[in-house]
């Protein structure tokens, strides 16, 4: 037996997923213990361990690929309480990291402070030495700073160094050395070189890369190196695995040799659990993933089959430089607030009630109407269906909630008025959808929605209608998406060369060629180290570049086979036709200007398909009705409910219906139509 | 308690639908600007944001601003001119499918380099919005290789002027048109692309507005549009009437003239009656150079504060911007008049000509005035040949912008370059510099001491230094800001200032004003310090624990700790404070009196006299023939 285990560390909850051989999968969520996240996660294996009957030790055993999503890095960067970080950078650019691209967020907010920087100045040495533009030694390493800039640091108590150079990506032997001296002169601090971390030009990203696995290194090393051997201790006859943001999972000295990639990995499996299940969907190579929780509302795309990335994330306003799975998280969630502003126009978020005092029907003492309030009081929601009855909801607090901040102002009444905060929260979902889709030039209408997280399966299918997409898929495991994509995803190496040229240079074909054989190499080096055979390995390859003289980057695909004149020719069409579908024109008779060049090395086993033993036999039947507000005719009508554990594969639900699952509730509009998948999952047709 | 309903208007729309629709507008506007940002080709557009982009509805009265995606705060309620220029010229010969360009600075535009194209929008055969977009261009085909010539005579040595022309005729491109203007500019190349992305943006947006009246119906869509330019009018309305009636002066000094005049006084007097506004600029006599505001500039620097006064959630639509107009003294640099040269305008005069509004209102609304930032000034323009390829190269950077001014509650930042900007200018990466162009960066760093002081202090100035490492290289600056730097209020200081110098390979420096054109040759170097941002509040009530910081952090020095704000630290590692010290100091400090606006002379800035060195000499608005060619040189 070969299981998979998904470990999801959150804010709230930690989520375990377990995915047995036989396709049979279980979610066990547990409360979060943030001061000490192992506790949760240990009780997390025992619990779902108990649910098979087996002690956790031959569950370990038997567990093929243990992966662990975690949430300190992200959150030591957002709340700022990392360890002090001293950076080392090339003399006379000291305040790379302050200065920035000088972009000022909110023009017109003068009131606006700016974030302190991750390193104070103070903490920030510049060291004499400087390589050209061209690879050459400007200026010679003074040996002596740096060991000066070391015994500074000592006295200050800094636990890692940061060590950034300009032009260090063409000649990484001043930053080799500086890292060396440091580490002789400080042998308990964590040291990263900037071309190591982030080997690509542009060094306000590059510095601020090392600067984030800097300030995580100290913190994520130790908990990691904990969790692996408690892992080991458990009996795991394999190495546990941890989430990267590049959606892909890696083992952990590979982790924490680019810290980095630990942050804002969360979301990043959200991609492979959408992969997973799409199969059976129409387009299961392009997809809109979403997750609706309680604060936040996160947009992610499958395109061509593979997650859309960013080199842009930026985290407690501090970029991270890597290539992650691009997420777009905006404040529209089941806490999210309504309130009416100056000129009496309804708005709905970003903020959130939270859990706590959470929506005013949570009975917490809130006052304020939030979306799942309005859910509720227009019968979306049961006040007894709240996860698995395991809490109920006050129909009465939230009916006046709503009463008192929307309706009496806007004088409407109080479900018409329930109805336009879902409108205007679907709207403001709508437009991240949009931001990521149509802003880059992809058509929605040819994508399907997967759509998880709590109150993920009360929108989707109404997001979908706005968006004309036309199919929705819900996943068995909705509640905890992530933590299930983190069971399936692959183990992913990234790497990545500049290689500044022409696409029309003669010649240049075997130069970019060697290149990325020379980084393939590498990827399957490390992959066969992480056990994969040759067949379990594979590449996904791209390029960075632009029209000369172009200031953005335009990131396309490389086809596979070895690259020569031909393949040049078919990677400017692609690029020709990307710029053209992304900003409506191209320049046909210029050369593609080609900058970075980037192999994806991904090791994987086919994960087994989930089966939900029940067939159907035409039998399955709602548990009531009531009356319940439908975007799609903007009305009240009478609506079917069901219990999600009586359906069975292959029934056929026509709306309006509502489904009630332990974790997440599902809106089937008028014109729309459930039909039970073999895994479980829930395949909305939208507007039959 | 319940709000109740103040503004009747409202009552006609279905307030969901509205939030709706406000929201689609507002989308559409990024969109625009992202496709717009991307695609660009010169970094004038892609990297400084010198660009902004705008939905106007298609009202008979005048096109009216829907939403406006302000890259560049500088481009704000100045479109509607130039549109209702170009409606006038082409009525009744106004198609779908058609797009418009100018740039033509006495028919509603800014500046020449500032292109306009609009695309007007029909659905169902009716006309109902236009898409406006508006890009900064590196090059009009000006005298000198610059988009920008400071000391340019009149217009018709600023490039070619661009009245309301037809670009595009019911889909088909003007061939002829659009091969005139790229045979009158240099870059062609470079300019033809920032068109095709400026037409790009223009399309995407149209697209979203047919899509948006499919499925919310034409006139529907319409009348919402009109409903919110209603509500920001009511928002903004309350907002205007709770600052105190009055009329309000100021009074400030710009640099140059562009020509040679230094120390020109800019004044304002506001008159705030109810919910309007009415600013009246006056000043020193025009420039004979090319620092003259338009018609555009103005309404742009008097409506940007009022704008930054009220909440900033205010959708920036007409419903805001009729409360506000402005006008000039004629015969002053406020005003200028055909065919006076207006290349500056949008930096100098405009940067004077917004702090001085918030001079003038420091009195009426204290807290919501932020001190004086910097004005451009560090941005230059650098071209030549690259010795290496014989190719020509050129480009403008903004690595060495300076800091905005303080205001309540927060710090100045850094690298805003330009009030103008407000921070929408974006700088480019040292290496990629280095990567493209025949330079090397020095450094780029802070500079201690740059900013003004103040419970909240100006963000930091910073010191550049570029060097041609294949070739001589020819360097075109504009703006100002050194002589007189950002002032402080309520009681802050104002920052010292900045300059530019060229250091020869004897040692000796050429130190320059801001607006000019040198030579810089290959073992020379080019080396800007650029102005931080003004003060806000008396120094000496900042925590004394901010300054501690700052001392440590090498932004401020033991000096000035001690002698502006007040504070004492000891010489140890941390530079602990020494509270008694501290407090005894600042007691001293408080006696003393500060203005509410400092400075109160014209050429206050420090930083020159403080820097040029035995044998240094200044040139006030330098041109390569009379100060840095061969014959100069002899003489």
């Amino acid at each position: 037996m070969s299981n998979r285990i998904g470990i999801d560390v959150g804010g709230t909850f930690t989520d375990v997923v377990l995915l047995q051989d036989n396709g049979e999968f279980l979610v066990y969520k547990e409360d979060s213990t943030p001061d000490e996240p192992l506790r949760a996660i240990t009780q997390g294996l025992a619990g779902i361990a108990r649910e098979v009957n087996v002690e956790v030790e031959s569950l370990l055993r038997s567990t093929e690929f243990l992966v662990h999503g975690q949430t300190m890095a992200t959150n030591a960067l957002i709340q700022r309480n990392g360890p002090l970080v001293g950076l080392l950078c090339t003399e006379g650019f000291r305040d790379v990291i302050h200065l920035g691209r000088g972009a000022k967020p909110e023009r017109f907010n003068v009131h606006l402070g700016k974030p302190e920087d991750f390193v104070p100045r103070y903490l920030r040495v510049g060291i004499p030495e400087r390589t050209a533009a061209d690879g050459s030694e400007v200026k010679a390493l003074d040996e002596d700073a740096v060991r000066e800039a070391a015994r500074m640091f000592a006295k200050h108590g800094v636990k890692a160094v940061a060590i950034a150079y300009i032009w260090s990506i063409l000649d990484a032997l001043h930053e080799k050395r500086t890292a060396e001296i440091i580490r002789e002169e400080l042998p308990d601090v964590d040291v990263l070189c900037s071309s190591d971390i982030l080997p690509e030009i542009r060094e306000w990203e590059r510095t601020s890369s090392t600067i984030v696995s800097a300030y995580v290194a100290p913190i994520i090393g130790k908990y990691l190196r904990a969790f692996e051997s408690e892992m080991e201790k458990g009996g795991m006859p394999h190495r546990p695995l941890i989430m990267q943001v590049n959606g892909g999972c890696a083992a952990v000295p590979d982790l924490l040799a680019r810290p980095v990639n630990a942050v804002a990995s969360g979301p990043a499996a959200g991609p492979a659990a959408g992969a997973h299940y799409a199969a059976s969907t129409k387009s299961p190579d392009r997809l809109i993933v979403v997750d609706m929780g309680g604060t936040s509302f996160d947009v992610c795309l499958l395109r061509d089959g593979e997650p859309v990335m960013s080199g842009d994330i930026k985290v407690a306003d501090q970029p991270i430089g890597v290539n992650g799975v691009e997420v777009l998280s905006v404040g529209a969630g089941g806490g999210s607030v309504a309130w009416i502003d100056s000129g009496n126009s309804l708005r709905v978020g970003p903020r959130s009630a939270g859990s706590q005092p959470g929506p005013a029907c949570y009975g917490r003492g809130g006052t304020e109407p939030a979306v799942t309030d309005a859910n509720l009081v227009v019968g979306r929601m049961a006040a007894g269906a709240f996860l698995g009855g395991r809490r109920s909801l006050d129909m009465d607090l939230a009916v006046k909630a709503i009463a008192t901040h929307i309706a009496t102002p806007l004088g409407l009444d109080v479900n018409t008025a329930a109805a336009g905060i879902l409108t205007i929260v679907n709207s403001n979902m709508a437009t991240a959808i949009r931001a990521v889709s149509i802003e880059r030039g992809i058509d929605p209408r040819d994508y399907v929605m997967v759509a998880g997280g709590g109150a993920g399966g009360l929108h989707a299918a109404e997001l979908a209608r706005m968006l004309g997409i036309g199919e929705v898929l819900i996943p068995r495991s909705a509640g905890g998406l992530c933590a299930f994509g983190m069971a399936v995803t692959p183990v992913r190496h990234d790497y990545v060369r500049l290689s500044h040229c022409y696409s029309t240079k003669p010649g240049v074909a075997a130069r970019i060629n060697g290149v990325l054989e020379e980084l393939m190499a590498e990827g399957r080096t490390q992959l066969q180290a992480d056990g994969f055979k040759p067949e379990e390995i594979g590449f996904s390859r791209h390029l960075e570049g632009r029209y000369p003289g172009q200031v953005h980057n335009l990131t396309v695909p490389l086809a596979e086979g070895p690259i020569d004149d031909a393949f040049l020719r078919r990677l400017e069409t692609d690029f020709h036709a990307e710029h053209e579908k992304r900003f409506t024109y191209s320049m046909r008779d210029q050369p593609v200007e080609c900058l970075h060049w980037r192999v994806a090395a991904t090791g994987s086993r086919p994960a087994p398909e989930g089966r939900l033993q029940r067939r159907t036999d035409g039998s399955t039947k709602p548990s009531g009705q009531r009356a319940a507000y439908m975007a799609a005719v903007n009305a009240e009508v009478a609506t079917d409910v069901y219990q999600g554990d009586t359906l069975a594969a292959g029934d056929r639900i026509t709306g309006p219906a509502i489904i009630e699952f332990a974790t997440t509730t599902v809106v089937v509009n008028p014109d729309d139509a459930l039909v039970v998948q073999a895994d479980g999952s829930s395949l909305i047709t939208i507007g039959l | 308690m319940a709000t109740v309903i103040q503004d009747d208007s409202i009552k006609d729309f279905d307030p969901i639908t509205f939030s709706v629709i406000r929201n689609r507008f507002e989308a559409i506007g990024q969109e625009m600007t992202l496709a717009m940002e991307q695609t660009a080709w010169t970094s004038v557009i892609a990297l400084a944001r010198d660009y902004s982009c705008m939905i106007y509805d298609a009202h008979a009265d005048g096109p009216r601003q829907v939403t406006m995606a302000e890259c560049l705060p500088i481009h704000c309620n100045s479109i509607r001119e130039l549109l209702i220029e170009i409606v006038s010229v082409f009525t009744g010969d106004i198609h779908d499918g058609d797009v418009y360009i100018a740039n033509d600075p006495y028919r509603g535009n800014t500046h020449i380099p500032d292109l306009v194209t609009a695309q007007p929008v029909f659905v169902d055969g009716k006309h109902v919005f236009w898409t406006v977009a508006r890009g900064h261009q590196l090059d009009c085909g000006a005298a000198e290789a610059c988009s920008i010539v400071p000391a340019a005579r009149s217009i018709f040595q600023e490039g070619i002027v661009i009245p309301p022309t037809k670009l595009v005729d019911r889909g088909t491109e003007r061939h002829d048109m659009v091969a005139l203007y790229l045979a009158n500019v240099r870059y062609r190349d470079a300019l033809h692309g920032d068109l095709r992305a400026q037409l790009g943006a223009c399309g995407v947006a149209r697209n979203g507005l047919i899509e948006l009246c499919e499925q919310y119906g034409r006139d529907e869509v319409m009348r919402y549009s009109d409903g919110l330019m209603e509500y920001a009018d009511h928002r903004a309305s309350e907002e205007f009437r709770n600052i105190p009636d009055g009329v309000y002066e100021g009074l400030t000094w710009t640099d140059t003239d562009g020509n040679g005049a230094v120390d020109v006084p800019i004044k304002a007097t506001v008159t705030k009656k109810g919910a309007d506004i009415q600013v009246y600029y006056d000043g020193g006599a025009p420039s004979t150079g090319s620092f003259n505001a338009t018609h555009a500039v103005r309404m742009a620097t008097s409506t940007i504060p009022f704008l930054y006064y009220i909440d900033p959630d205010i959708p920036h639509n007409h419903g805001v911007l009729k409360h506000i107009t402005a006008d000039a003294a004629p015969g002053t640099i406020c005003k200028a008049e055909y065919p006076a040269a207006v290349g500056g305008a949008t930096t100098n005069p405009a940067d004077p000509m917004h702090d001085v509004i918030n001079i003038a209102m420091a009195e009426a609304v204290p807290d919501r005035v932020p001190a004086g930032s910097c004005h451009a000034g560090h941005m230059p323009n650098f071209n030549g040949i690259d010795t290496r390829n014989g190719r020509e190269w050129g480009c403008m950077l903004f690595n060495s912008m300076g800091g905005s001014g303080a205001a309540m509650d927060a710090d100045g930042w850094p690298m805003i370059g330009t009030i103008a900007g407000m921070g929408g200018l974006t700088s480019a990466s040292v290496e990629e510099v280095e990567l493209l162009y025949p330079l090397r960066i020095d450094f780029n760093e802070i500079e201690t001491d740059s900013m003004g002081a103040g419970q909240w202090i100006g963000g930091v100035g910073t010191r550049t230094r570029y060097r041609p490492i294949a070739g001589e290289m020819e360097a075109v600056g504009f703006g100002e800001g050194s002589r007189n730097p950002p002032h402080g209020v309520n009681g802050g200081s104002m920052s010292p200032g900045g300059g530019i110098y060229i250091e020869h390979q004897d040692g000796t420096r050429t130190f320059t004003s801001v607006a000019g054109q040198t030579l810089v040759r290959e073992g020379e170097s080019w080396t800007a310090y650029s102005s931080g941002g003004g003060g806000w509040g008396s120094p000496v009530d900042r925590a004394a624990e901010l300054v501690r910081r700052n001392l440590r952090d090498g932004w401020i020095s033991e000096e000035n700790a001690r002698e502006l704000f007040g504070v004492v630290c000891n010489d140890d590692f941390e530079r602990t404070l020494d509270e008694p010290a501290t407090e005894k100091l600042r007691a001293e400090l408080r006696g003393k009196p500060r203005p509410m606006i400092d400075p109160t002379v014209p050429g206050a800035g420090t930083w020159i006299p403080r820097n040029m060195r035995p044998g240094d000499r200044f040139i006030e608005a330098p041109t390569i023939a009379d100060h840095f060619s061969e014959e100069a040189a002899e003489s």
